[in-house]
């Protein structure tokens, strides 16, 4: 596995490589933007990890460069900044995922780990529903192509309703999807405002999710109504 | 922008989504505390390059309103004046003709059946007080004849006692007035018309005269209203002015209130101005005393860092070298999280002034601070109880800012309670409550107290964070996995301080890395788990802390109070807010 290591901070760049070589990984390091372009205009790499502060530029600019290319290589952002917006803003120009400064190593190589999987996998196909399209092994939810921002309950209630549009599902059953795995002790009443978050969330689109007294949710598109 | 750095809990989490759920949109991130974000331009830079236009001069605009109105008024005014002056002069004028008429008109005798014209002086005495006009009269008898005078005089087409009409004077215009004298005598018994006439340059210059003083009075008018106006103007803005030249006048540093009196109407300028000084001067305050707090808080952590890398570097046994690596791992961790709660704090203090409160569900936020506190909820392995109603609990208030408050709550609770943990949202008449209970007895008494005078008084712990400590008294502490035994250490030790002791040479003494006074933090290194149980270190001990003045701050700028108290279930500490009004 070959990795494009995208760094200008020197030492972090190296303690970075050396662990990652230390675990059996190819690493290349570049320190500017244009020493990272020049290495992935001759070399294909299982995966770039980059920094989003670089001496001549932002990383952004190179990652929306590889996708203007078609290149799909999986990208993992780093940023000491990170801001929500700045997050959804580089996850919508194609990272695959991002981690925040300071990161633990163990931490980083399990995300690598993570990414290079989910390129191999792709044998779970994504649940669509109207304008919704949620993609079970990536974890993701857009809407219209934008990436949603949503946490692990809300995409498992999301994954509850959108598998099952159309039909009503019971409050207990979202409860346990939710909740079962959890160390929580969570009244039933939880699911309601994590409908009403969910709803928020997808409000400015087609699908809509119904209430329905006494029996549960359904979620459905608003052209089936 | 810090608004996604708001975790207190700086390792990275696990992929849920792409971030913190509901986290509204881009408010802007406290203004110094954070590094300015590259992608972003800052505000005040584009403001800054063109200064602001200016507009016509309230002496201009004032100028022009009175200019108006002696333009128009002076219009209305020299029109009646002149309509004045023209009916006033035909009025006199007319008089003369009529007077010297009549006198014509006595001065007939009737001698031999025919009427006699004696012509009086009188009449043309009067008749002469027009001096430049041309005089003319003519008198005719019952038959049509001129007795005397110019024959083309005109005559009225009626024949009535008394005619005043205009009519031709050779080739000017002029004016006059035709009297009839009956006589009824032996020889003549019939009327003799009298016409006296003349031209009309006496009326005219008559008529010009009453105007042009009309335009005089009127142009002294105007000037006096223009000089009054510019008095009265020059006088208004001058407390304007004044204001003005204090401000420059003053010490950039200066946010003291301006006291000058004012005007009612600039007054209210003035208090605005004022109001938004005062503004600047608690956000310039906060974050002053943030920055002093943050490099104080953040050099101690770090001077354990370093005096354990050196001993670790000098260690010849690989095992406590082992040992000291791990404890400067934890430490560096604990200081990430103190990093974050410095940011979290100035993003709260930031969005007391800036942020609008709205009206919202405090079960959201419970359940925002759920979500968040997901990661490390799940790391510590503890059971967390979330107790909402089933109404909503409605407060004016900012999600985000409420939302940092109670995750800071819960995550003293999580690193400092007794298992089980419970978060929760209670509405008990008039107020919100966002509680966070534990099983445990709560912080020494003395320790919670200080903390309530330390924050109440202005938000901020100002010196080294060892009184934010809040380290709990739990003798159930050994009940608690690794980590609990040195926060048991920190607990008996509440001195001021006391925390930094792990900073001493002894820290950096070959045989157990620890304090003499903290036994049991031996058993710490070994096996302490990523994130959950992480030992009581004088960083999270810290972040304690500025986790109360976080809540503390949140609080006070929602109106409501923190408060805290044990019972025979345990410790509650909660956020209590006034419930907005249906």
């Amino acid at each position: 596995m070959r990795v494009l290591l995208v760094e200008d901070t020197t030492d972090v760049a190296e303690t970075v490589a050396a662990y990652l070589v230390r675990e059996g990984m190819a690493c290349d390091v570049a320190g500017t933007e244009a020493d990272a372009a020049a290495y992935l205009d001759v070399q294909s790499y299982d995966l770039v990890i980059l920094d989003i502060q670089l001496p001549d530029g932002d990383g952004r600019a190179l990652l929306r460069d590889l996708r203007r290319r078609r290149d799909g290589t999986p990208v993992l952002m780093l940023s000491a900044n990170f801001s929500v917006e700045s997050r959804v803003g580089s996850l919508d120009e194609g990272a695959d995922d991002y981690l925040v400064k300071p990161f633990d190593l163990r931490e980083l190589s399990a995300r690598i780990r993570a990414l290079s999987r989910r390129r191999f996998d792709r044998s779970v196909p994504e649940i669509v529903v109207g304008d919704i399209v949620l993609d079970p092994s990536a974890q993701t939810v857009r809407r219209a192509g934008t990436l949603l921002p949503v946490t692990r309950r809300e995409l498992a209630l999301l994954v509850l309703l959108m598998s099952n549009a159309g039909r009503i599902v019971s409050k207990g059953r979202l409860f346990e999807g939710l909740f079962s795995f959890d160390n929580a002790d969570v009244g039933l009443n939880a699911i309601e405002l994590y409908v009403a978050r969910l709803r928020k969330k997808l409000a400015p689109s087609q699908v809509r999710i119904r209430t329905h007294r006494g029996l549960g949710y359904s979620i459905e598109a608003a052209a089936d109504e | 922008m810090s608004d996604g750095r708001l975790s207190p809990d700086p390792g990275p989490s696990p992929r849920t989504g792409p971030g913190p759920g509901t986290d509204p949109g881009p408010g802007p991130g406290p203004a110094s505390s954070a590094p300015p974000d590259p992608a972003v331009p800052r505000g005040p830079v584009a403001a800054g390059a063109t200064p602001p236009g200016t507009t016509l001069s309230l002496k201009s605009r004032v100028a022009v309103a009175v200019a108006a109105v002696v333009l128009v008024g002076g219009a209305v005014v020299l029109a009646t004046a002149l309509a004045y002056g023209r009916h006033a002069a035909r009025e006199a004028y007319d008089r003369l003709l009529v007077g010297a008429a009549s006198d014509i008109a006595e001065s007939i005798t009737i001698r031999d059946g025919t009427p006699e014209v004696d012509m009086p002086v009188s009449a043309f005495e009067l008749l002469s007080l027009a001096r430049k006009d041309r005089i003319a009269y003519r008198v005719i008898d019952r038959a049509g004849r001129t007795l005397t005078g110019d024959a083309a005089a005109p005559a009225p087409e009626t024949l009535r006692d008394l005619s005043l009409y205009s009519g031709a004077f050779g080739d000017e215009p002029a004016r006059y007035a035709a009297v009839v004298r009956r006589f009824a005598e032996r020889g003549y018994s019939g009327p003799v018309q009298i016409i006296v006439g003349h031209t009309l340059r006496a009326r005219q210059e008559l008529a010009r005269d009453i105007a042009q003083n009309a335009l005089a009075v009127l142009g002294a008018a105007g000037a006096a209203i223009a000089l009054f106006a510019s008095l009265a103007v020059a006088s208004a803005m001058r407390p304007l002015t004044d204001i003005g030249a204090a401000l420059a006048r003053r010490d950039p540093t200066d946010l003291t209130p301006l006291r000058a009196p004012a005007p009612r109407e600039i007054a209210a300028l003035r208090d605005a101005l004022n109001a938004f000084m005062a503004r600047l001067d608690r956000q310039l305050r906060a974050n002053r005393d943030l920055i002093s707090n943050a490099a104080h808080q953040l050099r101690t952590p770090l001077a354990a860092i370093r005096v354990q890398l050196e001993a670790a570097a000098d260690d010849p046994d690989p095992a406590r070298k082992e040992a000291l690596l791990t404890r400067v791992h934890e430490r560096s961790r604990a200081y990430g999280r103190l990093l974050d709660q410095l940011l979290s704090q100035g993003m709260v203090l930031h969005r007391a002034d800036a942020i609008a409160k709205e009206r919202m569900d405090l079960r959201d936020a419970a359940l925002e601070i759920y979500e968040q506190s997901d990661i490390e909820v799940f790391a510590t392995g503890l059971r967390l109880r979330l107790d909402l109603p089933d109404d909503p609990v409605t407060v004016e208030g900012d999600l985000l800012s409420l939302t940092e408050a109670g995750k800071n709550l819960l995550t003293n609770a999580l690193r400092h309670g007794t298992p089980p943990i419970a978060l929760g949202v209670a509405r008990t008449g008039g107020e919100a409550r966002l509680w966070v209970r534990d099983a445990g007895p709560g912080p020494a008494p003395g320790v919670l107290k200080r903390i309530g005078d330390r924050f109440a008084r202005d938000g901020l712990s100002r010196d080294g964070g060892a009184p934010g400590g809040v380290p709990h008294t739990s003798s159930s502490a050994a009940g608690r996995s690794e980590g609990s035994g040195s926060m048991a250490s920190d607990a008996v030790e509440p001195k001021v301080g006391g925390s930094t002791d792990r900073v001493s040479p002894t820290a950096a003494s070959p045989d157990g890395a620890c304090p003499a006074d903290a036994p049991p933090c031996g058993a710490t290194p070994g096996g302490a788990p990523r994130g959950g149980g992480a030992p009581q270190t004088t960083g999270a001990a810290m972040g304690g802390g500025l986790g109360l003045s976080i809540a503390q701050t949140v609080a006070d700028n929602h109106g409501g109070r923190l408060s805290h108290g044990t019972d025979a279930a345990g410790f509650e500490i909660a956020m209590i807010l006034p419930v907005a009004p249906a």
